[in-house]
Formats: C-alpha cells, sequence, structure tokens
C-alpha cells in the first residue's frame, strides 16, 4: 500500500506531492488533465513499464531528461524509480540493481477501457495476463519466465540458422528447466484464479451466465514431470522447428481460454460480454494478490464504468471496497462512492487539489 | 562538448577510449582532454607502451590467458610446474579469472574468449573450444570446472561444455552459487536466496 506518492517530470506533471490513504480515492478530473496519468505513474513504480503505451519515451514530460516517482509504503519504507537514457532503482535507501528485485513491493492492478483485448484479442494478450500476474505472485517465476524468453529466442535463431542438434540441446535443457518452473506455477495458481474469475463473473454477468476459465498447455504433462516432457517435445518437434524457424512446442504456447458456453468468447462473444469478461479477469488477478506473501494489491480504475449499466457499475463499485487501495480515475465521481466515503482529489492541467474533509 | 572545440584528433581519441569497460562518452571525452594536458615525451611513452601491446603480449598457447610473448609461449600459469594440472578452471574472460586467482585456486585455466549467444554471433566457432576439449581429453586432466557466468548464456556455455568434454574418468563441475560471505541477508537479492536455499548444506 502507498502512503504517499511524488511526481517529478513523469507525462504533464511537473511535481507533484499527494498523501494517500487505503481504501478507495477516486481522480477527477476532465480528459487530459492527467489522472490516468496518476495511476499509470503508480502502476509504473510497481512494475516498471505502463499499461497505456510500450515507449518509455512517451512517459517523461516534455523536453525533461528523466523522470522521477517515488512512493511511502506503509512501513514507512520508500521506492524510487528515476528514468532517463537509464533507469535508477531505490528501495529502503539502498540502490536495487534488478528490476525483479524492485517489482515486489507494489503489486499493482490496472482495469482500463483497452483491457478488452485481454478478452477479445489474441493468445499472447492472456498468456501476458498471466505472466504478470506469476510475477506478482513469485520473484521465481518472473525468474523462470525471463529465462525461458531469452533460451527461446537464443533456440529460434540457432533454427534458422540451421545449427547441430549439439548446438541446440543445452538451450532445450534451459528451456525445459525454465519452462517446467513456468508450467508449475500457472497450474498452482490457476485454480484460484478460476474460482475468482467465476466469482466476479457472477457479479457482473446476468445470472446464469455459463462462463468457465480454462488453462490449456501446449504440452501436456504430469504434475512433477513437466520438464522431462518439454525436453522430449522440443527435441520431437526439431525437424519442423526448424523448417519454421521458430518453437512450436512449450508453454510460451499455453491458452487461457475464456469459454461462453463451452465456446471461445474472444470469437463468439460480444464486444460488452468481452469487456465484463477482461474486469472479471483483473479483478480475479487483484483478489489472488491478497496474500500475505504477495504485495498489494493496488488497484487502480481507468474509467472502465462507462461499459457498465448503472445497476452492475454499482455492483462493480461496491466489489472494488474489497481491495486494500484504490485509486479510480473518472470524469466525475460515481454518487455510490461519494456517499460511500471516497476520498476525491481534482486533477487539473497535471495539478492536484485535495478535497479534505469534504 | 560542441565539435567546434573538439578537433577531429581528439576526438578520435574519445571514440577509442569510450571502448574502454566504465568510460562513456563523456568520461572518454574529459579522458582525451586531460591527455591534452600530458608532456610530449610522456605522451609518447604511452603510445609505445599501446604499441608494444599487440607486440609483446599474446595469449598463452594452452589457456588462452594474456602472456609476455617475450618470455615464450606458455603464460606464468601454464610454466608452473607447481600448479595442478588435472582441474582446468573454464572461464569466458581474463577479468573472470582474476578473482578466482586471487582466492588461492592452485588448478590451471582455460579462456573461452566469451560466451555462446546464437542472437549475438557467437557459436561454438567464435570461443577457444576445440582447444578445450583437445586438453581435457588428456589423461591428465581430471576435473573441468565450469566458471562460466550464471545468466542464460553462461549456462548454456557451460552446459554445451559438459556435453562435449563427456569421458569416462573426467568430473565436470560447476562454481556454486549463494550468498557472498559477510552478505547482509536482508539485502540479498531474491534469486541468489532462492539458489542459496537451493543448494543449501547439511549443517
Ligand atoms: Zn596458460
Amino acid at each position: 500500500m502507498l502512503t504517499r506518492l511524488e511526481i517529478r517530470d513523469f507525462r504533464c506533471f511537473g511535481e507533484a506531492q499527494l498523501e494517500l490513504s487505503p481504501g478507495i480515492t477516486v481522480f477527477e478530473g476532465a480528459n487530459g488533465q492527467g489522472k490516468t496519468s496518476l495511476l499509470e505513474a503508480v502502476f509504473f513504480l510497481g512494475l516498471l513499464r505502463s499499461f497505456r503505451t510500450g515507449d518509455l519515451r512517451l512517459l517523461k514530460r516534455w523536453k525533461c531528461p528523466s523522470f522521477l516517482l517515488r512512493g511511502r509504503l506503509d512501513d514507512g519504507q520508500e521506492i524510487a524509480v528515476e528514468q532517463g537514457a537509464e533507469r535508477r532503482l531505490r528501495a529502503a535507501g539502498q540502490a536495487v540493481g534488478r528490476s525483479s528485485d524492485f517489482v515486489r513491493y507494489l503489486g499493482p492492478v490496472a482495469l482500463s477501457p483497452e483491457d478488452i483485448r485481454l478478452a477479445k484479442g489474441p493468445a499472447a494478450e492472456r498468456r501476458q495476463f498471466l505472466d504478470i500476474l506469476g510475477s506478482q505472485l513469485s520473484a521465481a517465476t518472473l525468474g523462470a519466465l525471463r529465462d525461458y524468453d531469452k533460451a527461446l529466442r537464443q533456440r529460434n535463431q540457432l533454427l534458422r540458422l540451421q545449427a547441430p542438434d549439439a548446438q541446440l540441446r543445452p538451450w532445450e535443457g534451459l528451456l525445459a528447466r525454465s519452462g517446467a518452473a513456468v508450467m508449475q506455477a500457472r497450474a498452482a495458481f490457476f485454480p484460484d484464479l478460476r474460482a475468482a474469475f467465476l466469482d466476479a463473473a457472477a457479479a457482473l454477468f446476468p445470472a446464469g451466465t455459463p462462463l468457465d476459465l480454462k488453462l490449456v498447455p501446449a504440452v501436456s504433462a504430469a504434475p512433477g514431470g513437466e520438464e522431462e516432457s518439454l525436453i522430449l517435445a522440443l527435441e520431437e518437434a526439431r525437424p519442423r522447428d526448424r523448417e519454421l524457424g521458430s518453437t512450436a512446442a512449450g508453454p510460451h504456447r499455453d491458452e487461457l481460454a475464456i469459454l461462453l458456453q463451452g465456446r471461445s468468447l474472444s470469437s463468439h462473444g460480444s464486444e460488452g460480454q468481452c469487456r465484463l469478461a477482461a474486469i472479471a479477469l483483473r479483478l480475479a488477478a487483484a483478489e489472488l494478490l491478497i496474500s500475505p506473501e504477495a504485495p498489494g494489491p493496488i488497484l487502480l480504475v481507468d474509467d472502465v464504468t462507462g461499459e457498465l449499466d448503472s445497476q452492475r457499475r454499482d455492483v462493480f463499485l461496491q466489489r472494488l471496497s474489497r481491495f486494500p487501495q484504490v485509486f479510480i480515475a473518472c470524469t466525475e465521481c460515481p454518487a455510490i462512492l461519494r456517499d460511500g466515503g471516497a476520498r476525491i482529489v481534482q486533477v487539473e492541467g497535471g495539478r492536484l487539489v485535495q478535497n479534505a474533509g469534504d | 562538448m560542441s565539435r567546434e572545440l573538439q578537433p577531429e584528433a581528439l576526438r578520435r581519441l574519445a571514440e577509442s577510449l569510450s571502448r574502454l569497460p566504465g568510460l562513456g562518452r563523456r568520461s572518454a571525452e574529459r579522458a582525451a582532454l586531460a591527455l591534452l594536458d600530458w608532456k610530449p615525451d610522456e605522451l609518447k611513452q604511452l603510445a609505445e607502451r599501446l604499441a608494444s601491446l599487440s607486440e609483446d603480449v599474446g595469449n598463452c598457447r594452452l589457456c588462452f590467458l594474456p602472456t609476455d610473448l617475450r618470455k615464450g609461449e606458455l603464460c606464468p600459469v601454464c610454466a608452473d610446474p607447481r600448479r595442478d594440472r588435472s582441474l582446468i578452471c573454464v572461464v569466458e574472460s581474463v577479468s573472470m579469472a582474476v578473482p578466482i586467482e586471487k582466492s588461492g585456486y592452485r588448478g590451471c585455466y582455460h579462456v573461452l574468449g566469451g560466451k555462446l549467444s546464437p542472437l549475438d554471433g557467437v557459436g561454438p566457432g567464435q570461443l577457444h573450444l576445440e582447444s578445450l576439449r583437445q586438453r581435457s581429453a588428456e589423461a591428465e586432466c581430471r576435473e573441468v570446472l565450469l566458471a562460466t557466468s550464471t545468466d542464460i548464456e553462461g549456462q548454456a556455455t557451460a552446459a554445451y561444455i559438459a556435453e562435449l568434454c563427456a569421458r569416462p574418468g573426467l568430473t565436470l563441475s560447476r562454481l556454486a552459487q549463494g550468498i557472498p560471505i559477510g552478505a547482509d541477508l536482508s539485502h540479498t537479492d531474491s534469486a541468489s536466496m532462492a539458489m542459496a536455499i537451493a543448494r543449501r548444506n547439511q549443517f
């Protein structure tokens, strides 16, 4: 949880400080005033990436060499990231070398209108969702994912070069070891994710909507036998992989399928259903992060309520109160939050006005 | 620094210096400027020392450690009869052999000259691997210690060598990983801690 946020030269913000409290805080302002950038700042401080863009250069304030984000946690520790041509990370008064050690502190989960891609988009979107959640749940999983990705790119390069098997084998061994760790981690948290998804979906969808969530591994393996199964699958696929110049078998091809009446929601669901399912999936992820071992979660909600009718919108907003800290960006604070005692911060042209005791 | 204040010779020197580890473009420019203040004979001596690097220093015929070619083809380690020839420690570069040597290690070395990384164009042909295979195949060699780096490329390199050199009677070992001696446990990074726990020793 964050108790204070400091921003310098981020998006439209020159310098801004904000004391934060647990529960729901609403950033209220017209479009383009910086309310979504505040959510983005918290997200970046947590995960060192943006939920809006992959281009870090867009995050700096116009003509500034770098931006700085600093947060104080509820245990009094401070974490900070300065991002310019290089990135500097600090936590608890010490420089942090690895980003994987830095991303353990906050545990942000963002809900934004672009999330429809989660349900409507290709399988890669849902895999990325699984990977970020897995990384937030365990630093070891983040390490395994990084190793896997690197070994995969190296093996693919060797395939394109038509290198002999002796050169492929070391990378296959590393792929199998890291891939097995990824598969085991996914299998371990998936039942909880499914249960939390079905629970959230039941609240958001009309009663009786036959939804389900399924994890479909690309390589099936007995529990404990993942590494061996991967080794065999990679070896077996070598001739075809050589032709394609890429690796067909492995957890980078696992599917997280959202099913509506047993059929893929992404191809058979309406746009409205996809939006609701994406919200349910994000809420489920946040639910999993409520755990003594994981940080946060800090829920960042970027005006997704426009997609909901008033009844479901209230159900959704009420549901947010179960999370320890929630930041919501919207043009006008919904009555149910105002009445529920949410804190309101006005955002105007990169400046913050707190309505204390409102 | 603005281009007007930088004669061609100075800029080219800074460009060369910036390839040194730890020197960015800025500090390379500063170093080049500092050299401007040196006396002509001091600069000449530096130039001679640089020139002699390529003439007098080469790689050891056996292990590829840098050595003084005026004193023979073998480095001081390979030439020392008291070193343990049954043990070969494989490192990626000379800088990685330095801490091992300082630890009191008494075996021999083999410098690969890098690590496998197909994406960077480094395959087995770019490393000193065939000579390693030959050395490890000799009867006097009993153990190859794989001290490549701990990242994924270092691990792949170790695995490739293990397969390349494997034969009955040869032990292949890897440097243990874990927590540095004297380290503050509360600030140990998670990957090192995970490795230290996975490879814990009986008390
Ligand atoms: Zn030598």
